[in-house]
């Protein structure tokens, strides 16, 4: 006889249904699993049989093949079992259900019969409501990711033996209430206050612009001046996701199997080590899990000692800062990972640090320090807004510093403008974009003009001067971008490396 | 003569390569494609300057304009790795020098000799690179744009290193007497102790040509080569741009204007920098502005050249600032 249930996978971030066919027929005994299976998927056989017989139930001692549809699209992990071992069971008339018509099945069976969660539940959950299924059964651990899908009644179950007794009508499970999104890892909740840094009047004024923008920032300097501290202060100055980024965020990290509980509607801030490889960074390897710029999506990457980082790592970076996307190329397909976030670097200047630091000595012989400046290729350079070179405070410094919350309530005003006047930070502003009813007056354009020619500045340079400046006026409340948004603006040029 | 093999033939073709007349008409060739020429000690084209030197270079490779070899020189030399107050202190006298119709010799290497060469291209005057490769090869890659600059600017590349040849250590030290031969004085702007600056210096006191040394302060690495050559009588004290060309005996020209007047914030950002180089969080300290004004002030003195930071966070106040202060 013949049965089906439905099922999802995850193919980059995104849920694909999986339509579960299975067939139990005469023949000589066994389970046979078809349909471009993974190898996790193939050892199903021995979790559902064990699961089925733990739960009470028989393996039918026929021939049962399985069929994962669309056949021609590559399955991975364990989220099918369940739906198999609910197939196997209708197929073999050992429960007779109409429910396996509107309720998608996911999760994987531990052999006692007991359900274990999966990564991508949100991307599973949307795939599946997507697909027509009103309902949505899920491991009881990845409830809270599947409710926080708009639309879709989830109901977390324990073991393979509740969802029987609900599908045959029997116990009903409960549906659980429709949640806020779950993000992950936002890991800052080590993130520094702003008032422990101490002087620094410069980068930090350079952050709260970079921040309320969305611009890319560096700071460089000799050990010990505050460059990572101050990074890592930007994870709590990054305003609230909206509703849209905030689902977008929680589907990448559920995918990664990151979004542990309800954190929030916190904007992501992810420092990986500078030892990750390229795939870790940007995403890949042989079932495309999205990188760390993919989960950087809609927050912030910061890269703590950026020079150390592999070269390549580094400049695969700059296809998502030009267009927010990650595109990974197989021979059968391109999968594309969001990955548009705000770049935060922090480095010496040179091997030893003191490079170009006034009245010190820089002990590093040229050549070390020309190989390691190279590092950060001209391109990467270019794609950079603002570059604050950092120097020794000096203890005399008054410590009255501002505090987290003082600039980000700034930071949320200025924040607040770009939504409203263009819906996008201006870290996005498309060129076009830069004229009169965004704030550029013809006197301002003159005035960049002259700057340009002046500094001897490429175009690509003087269009990402101009959106710093206009995230200028916004912190200061001006509709209009003044000569004096476009001066500051240019302070923190990226310049070519000191001679 | 005996039947000849094919073998043999092969050989007489190899000798007639290591022929001298055919080396020198390749080298001529291969300069040539290299935008240079050959200038050898018979010919009139060859700097009466350098025929004072000893070792004297027996051919020079020059590209540009050879006319430049023989005007008035003064050559700025320094360590590569240069501070921001070399680098300022090098651009200002560079700037002066080449604004009275000097010509500014140096070698072309990062740091002091970079700054100078810069400056004297950015008041569009003649400036002479002595380069320690052949002209094909110009040491270092960063500065072969600066290199055709000079030679755009009616300057000229010099080495004594024939194209093709291979380049070594010596040849690097081999070329500062060549800048000291070019030169009237030679101006050591910063040099750490066993720096070739010095070797420079010493090979202008060699043959009579006068040493100038910009004094740093006494805790600073990078100039303690150019302390000790003032305080061992090897070299005159720069006490000011101004000074050192009234002792060289070149008159000043005067300053073109500085285009149109400074705000209140700028001017007084613009004074705090003259009396003592700073960065950002320093001036604002200084002068009491938020951070805003202060960033937004300095750089629109950066865009019009009246400061510069070097690559680093300290600001200099440039030639023109001064200027601009004794105009004020």
């Amino acid at each position: 006889m013949l049965a089906n249930a439905l099922s999802a996978s995850v193919v980059g971030v995104d849920g694909i249904p999986v339509r579960v066919e299975v067939d139990v027929s005469f023949g000589l005994p066994g389970l046979t699993i078809v349909g471009l299976p993974g190898s996790a998927v193939l050892e199903a056989r021995e979790r559902v049989r064990s699961a089925l017989r733990n739960s009470g139930f028989e393996v039918p001692a026929r021939r049962i093949t399985v069929n994962l549809a669309p056949a021609d699209l590559p399955k991975e992990g364990t989220g099918h079992d369940l739906a198999m071992a609910a197939a196997i069971l209708v197929a073999s008339n050992q429960l007779e259900t109409e429910e396996l018509g509107r309720t998608a099945l996911i999760g994987e069976l531990a052999l006692d019969g007991s359900l274990r969660r999966v990564p991508g539940a949100m991307a599973l959950v949307s795939a599946a409501t997507a697909a027509g299924m009103r309902e949505v059964i899920v491991p009881a651990e990845n409830g809270p990711e599947g409710a926080a899908v708009r639309g879709a009644i989830v109901r977390p179950a324990t073991s393979f033996g509740e969802v029987v007794r609900h599908l045959a009508g029997r116990e009903r499970l409960a549906v659980l209430a429709p949640r806020d999104h779950p993000t992950g890892a936002a890991n800052c909740d080590d993130a520094p206050d702003l008032a422990s840094v101490i002087g620094q009047r410069a980068a930090r004024r350079a952050l709260e612009i970079a921040v309320a923008g969305r611009h890319n920032i560096a700071f460089s300097g000799p050990p010990g001046v505050g460059k990572t501290l101050l990074a890592r202060a930007a994870a709590t100055l990054l305003p609230a996701l909206d509703e849209a980024e905030a689902a977008e965020v929680s589907r990448i990290h559920s995918v990664a199997g990151l979004a542990e509980g309800p954190i929030g509607w916190r904007r992501p801030f992810r420092a990986p080590h500078h030892t990750i490889s390229t795939q870790a960074l940007v995403g890949g390897g042989p079932h495309v899990r999205p990188g760390e710029a993919s989960l950087a999506h809609h927050g912030a990457l910061f890269l703590d000692e950026t020079l150390q980082f592999r070269a390549d790592a580094l400049d695969a970076l700059r296809g998502p800062i030009d267009s927010g996307t990650v595109h990974i190329a197989r021979v059968d397909r391109v999968v594309a990972l969001p990955a548009s976030f705000m770049l935060l670097l922090a480095y010496n200047p040179c091997p030893c640090g003191w490079w170009a630091v006034d009245g010190r000595e820089c002990s590093c012989e040229d050549g070390a320090r020309r190989r390691y400046q190279a590092r950060l290729s001209g391109p990467m350079r270019d794609r950079l807004d603002l570059i604050v070179h950092l120097e020794p405070v000096t203890m005399s410094v008054a410590a009255e510093a501002e505090s987290t919350a003082v600039v980000a309530a700034r930071i949320e005003r200025a924040w607040g403008r770009q939504v409203e006047r263009q819906g996008l930070p201006n870290a996005g502003l498309p060129v076009a974009q830069l004229d009169a009813r965004h704030g550029f007056a013809v006197a301002t354009d003159g005035v960049l003009e002259t700057r340009g020619r002046q500094m001897g500045l490429t175009l690509r340079r003087v269009h990402r001067a101009a959106r710093v400046a206009r995230t200028i006026a916004d912190l200061e409340g001006s509709e209009m971008v003044e000569a004096h948004h476009l001066d500051e603006a240019l302070l923190h040029r990226p310049k070519a490396l000191a001679a | 003569m005996p039947h000849l093999g094919g073998d043999a033939v092969a050989a007489v073709e190899r000798l007639g390569r290591h022929d001298p007349r055919e080396i020198a008409r390749r080298i001529g060739q291969r300069t040539a494609a290299a935008g240079g020429r050959v200038i050898t000690g018979l010919d009139v084209e060859y700097p009466y300057a350098l025929r004072t030197i000893d070792p004297r270079p027996p051919t020079l490779y020059v590209a540009g304009d050879g006319e430049a070899l023989e005007a008035r020189a003064v050559a700025i030399v320094g360590t590569r790795r240069a501070s921001g107050y070399g680098l300022a202190t090098a651009t200002e006298i560079a700037d002066e020098l080449a604004r009275a119709g000097m010509v500014v010799v140096s070698g072309l290497a990062l740091g002091i000799d970079g700054a100078a060469h810069r400056a004297a291209v950015a008041a569009g005057a003649r400036t002479i690179a002595v380069l320690p490769s052949p002209l094909d090869r110009i040491y270092p890659p960063r500065h072969r744009s600066l290199a055709r600059d000079i030679v755009r600017l009616g300057g000229a590349l010099v080495s004594e290193v024939a194209i093709g040849a291979s380049v070594g250590r010596p040849d690097f030290a081999r070329r500062n007497r060549i800048i000291a031969g070019l030169s009237e004085a030679v101006v050591v702007v910063e040099a750490p102790d066993r720096s070739g600056a010095l070797l420079t210096a010493a090979a202008a006191a060699a043959i009579g040509r006068e040493t100038y040394a910009v004094p740093g302060p006494i805790d600073a690495m990078a100039s303690r080569g150019c302390n000790r050559l003032i305080a061992d009588h090897q070299a005159e004290v720069v006490t000011s741009s101004a000074s050192l060309l009234r002792q060289i005996g070149v008159a000043r020209r005067e300053p073109p204007p500085v285009a149109s007047a400074l705000s209140e914030v700028e001017g007084q950002l613009l004074r705090h920098l003259l009396e003592r180089s700073g960065s950002v969080e320093e001036l604002i300290d200084r002068t009491g502005q938020p951070a805003a004004s202060v960033a937004s002030g300095l750089s629109l003195l950066e865009a019009r050249g009246l400061v510069n930071p070097f690559g680093g966070a300290t600001f200099h106040p440039t030639l023109a600032a001064k200027r601009l202060a004794q105009v004020v």
